[in-house]
């Protein structure tokens, strides 16, 4: 099932042009790995996915249905979008953190019900945050609080999930718990697409690889066949390496195009 | 686990409801003539024509209800913008709100338009505050930042204090000029039942307007991105909380004359009550407002020997202080 699907996305901001047509679906069960250098588009992309930016041009379907016809919560019953570098300004505890992300299944008077609550505990258990639970939200480490802000995202029992950069300033040990949390996600029925910069990680965690530059779509399909040295010195402007080892990429970031071409340019005579 | 927040949150309501009755029935014994409980008591459960019932019936009584409804909408607007803005700064006077209101009050008294009808100036009152908060939207456009919600505020607010100076300043008798002064004070005295009548309904379309957000408030502190995603409609949200605050602190300040920084104090202290959640904040700083000024309005009339010490003095006199400290907390980031 294509559980969202966009077609032929424009988003402009001012005289620039953020997303320049792009199309692109995500079906069920599939983890996508956006991937590009700054500037690309990529939360932009997101962002307009989510329903968050309208796009000037182009249509979303979420589930068979325009996004805009979905009514605010019913789209927040399908779609977690987990914001970068997520925070709350508030000291509320992650418990009651964790607990507003069950929002779209509440009214406005709405209390939360047993059902809301086993969410919250099962979601925090999920992402292993279940002992921070009386925490402060803004007093955690980053790491953690990556965590709490996926079980936040995860907790409104949406399918697709929407994730901007969840694991950049995260040591390697969290790196990995994400992106194991997000796989899982994808794999139980759900599916995700998650912006990146390693480019190691989304070969071994992602089905798919987008590559975005310039609001484009330079490349996608599986990770073989689009984390090839050409085209990460396409997107990226760097020299790189793709290794394959136990039947898995690896990708060793050598040096800039710019630094080569300088070597290049005082080798001629 | 989460029974026992509840309970906590229970023991906090009982807690504050209890503290405003209790106020409210100290007050009813505070003025000039000493009178007994019987005779309190008599006066209200059986009004008759004696000098005890009217000072009960026509002075005290319509003085504390007032000051627990403007209380309570000042507490409660505080909250409010403080849970939008998402900045502990936050006030109805940082909107222009309050500021639009006293021109709107002002100008009434200036033209002398307060004797022709006793509705005047809370109309005045409540139409100041709703131009504040339109010109606040065309100022600072439909999805304004906090940043420009408060400039364009800060800017409606200076303006409106300009002219209202200036209507002091042109005010064609000394006691035209002298009325307005006094009035921006703030003050509950003199206050009759007919103005208890004409603020309290207004008062409350403003609070249900913004207790109705509260849940979305909360959603709000994880920012706008996020809360959108959730299902919260920023524009309709903002919409509804700012007409709320126009109406109900529009009502209150054409009563009571401008009575500061209640909205800055309540939330403040009652917020890690509630686990610093800005929905929860809303109901119990509605209470709390109340108390407050409640009590504020019991030690003016404690400390005032001879001539009357306004209640907006005091409470700015407490407020001020208080506001500076809160920035020099927010600036060692800990609050």
């Amino acid at each position: 099932m294509r559980h969202l699907v966009a077609n032929n996305l424009y988003v402009r901001l001012g005289d620039r042009t953020l997303l320049n047509g792009i199309s692109l679906d995500l079906k069920s069960g599939e983890l996508v790995g956006l991937l590009g250098p700054n500037a690309s588009g990529k939360t932009t992309l997101l962002r307009t996915l989510s329903n968050l930016i309208m796009p000037d041009r182009g249509t979303i379907l979420l589930d068979e249905k325009s996004i805009t016809k979905h009514t605010p919560h019913e789209r927040a019953r399908r779609l977690a979008y987990l914001e970068q570098g997520a925070t709350t300004e508030w000291p509320i505890s992650v418990e009651r953190l964790v607990g507003l992300g069950r929002a779209p299944h509440m009214g406005v008077w709405g209390r939360p019900t047993a059902e809301d609550k086993a969410a919250v505990i099962h979601a925090m258990e999920r992402c292993n945050v279940a002992h921070l639970s009386k925490r402060a939200a803004n007093a955690i480490s980053s790491g953690e609080r990556a965590r709490v802000m996926l079980a936040r995202a995860l907790v409104t029992g949406a399918s697709i999930l929407l994730a901007d950069e969840p694991i950049s300033n995260l040591d390697p040990y969290h790196q990995l718990r994400v992106m194991e949390l997000i796989r899982k996600h994808a794999d139980d029925c759900g599916a995700a697409i998650t912006a990146l910069h390693d480019l190691t990680l989304a070969a071994r965690f992602c089905d798919r690889i987008i590559l975005l530059l310039n609001g484009k779509i330079a490349a996608s399909g599986a990770p073989k066949q689009i984390l090839t040295a050409k085209n990460l010195a396409r997107v990226f402007s760097i020299d790189a390496s793709v290794l394959e080892q136990g039947g898995e990429l690896h990708v060793l970031q050598h040096t800039t195009i710019e630094k080569i071409k300088a070597r290049l340019g005082n080798g001629t005579p | 686990m989460i029974r026992k927040t509840h309970q906590k949150t229970f023991t906090l309501y009982t807690g504050l409801a209890l503290l405003v009755g209790l106020l409210f029935i100290t007050s009813m014994f505070i003025g000039p003539s000493t009178l007994s409980i019987n005779a309190v008591w008599a006066a209200l459960v059986a009004p008759d024509q004696s000098p005890s019932a009217i000072i009960v019936n026509q002075i005290r009584l319509p003085r504390t209800i007032l000051a627990a409804l403007v209380g309570a909408t000042l507490g409660l607007a505080g909250a409010t913008l403080q849970g939008l803005l998402r900045n502990p700064l936050a006030e109805p006077g940082i909107i222009g709100a309050s500021s639009g209101a006293a021109l709107g009050a002002s100008l009434v008294l200036y033209f002398g338009l307060a004797e022709i009808s006793i509705l005047a100036l809370p109309i005045a009152g409540m139409i100041g505050a709703l131009i504040a908060v339109a010109m606040l939207f065309l100022l600072a456009g439909r999805n304004a930042s906090p940043l420009a919600l408060i400039l364009s505020g800060v800017a409606i607010s200076s303006f409106a204090s300009a002219l209202t100076a200036l209507a002091i300043n042109l005010a064609s008798s000394a006691y035209a000029a002298l009325e307005i002064t006094f009035w921006l004070m703030g003050s509950l005295t003199d206050r009759s039942m007919t103005h208890v009548a004409l603020a309290a309904p207004a008062m409350g379309v403003g609070w249900v307007l913004m207790l109705s957000g509260a849940r979305s408030l909360s959603i709000l502190s994880l920012g706008e991105d996020t809360a959108s995603s959730l299902g919260v409609s920023l524009n309709t949200l903002r919409v509804r909380l700012v007409l709320g605050i126009a109406i109900a602190v529009g009502a209150a300040v054409s009563i009571s004359g401008a009575i500061g920084f209640v909205g800055l104090i309540v939330p403040h202290i009652l917020r890690p009550f509630v686990g610093f959640e800005p929905g929860r904040l809303l109901g119990v700083s509605l209470l709390g407002g109340s108390a407050l000024v409640i009590a504020a309005d019991i030690a003016v009339r404690l400390l005032s020997t001879g001539i009357e010490i306004r209640l907006g003095v005091v409470t700015s006199l407490i407020g001020a202080p208080f506001f500076l400290f809160l920035l020099l907390k927010l600036r060692r980031g800990t609050i």
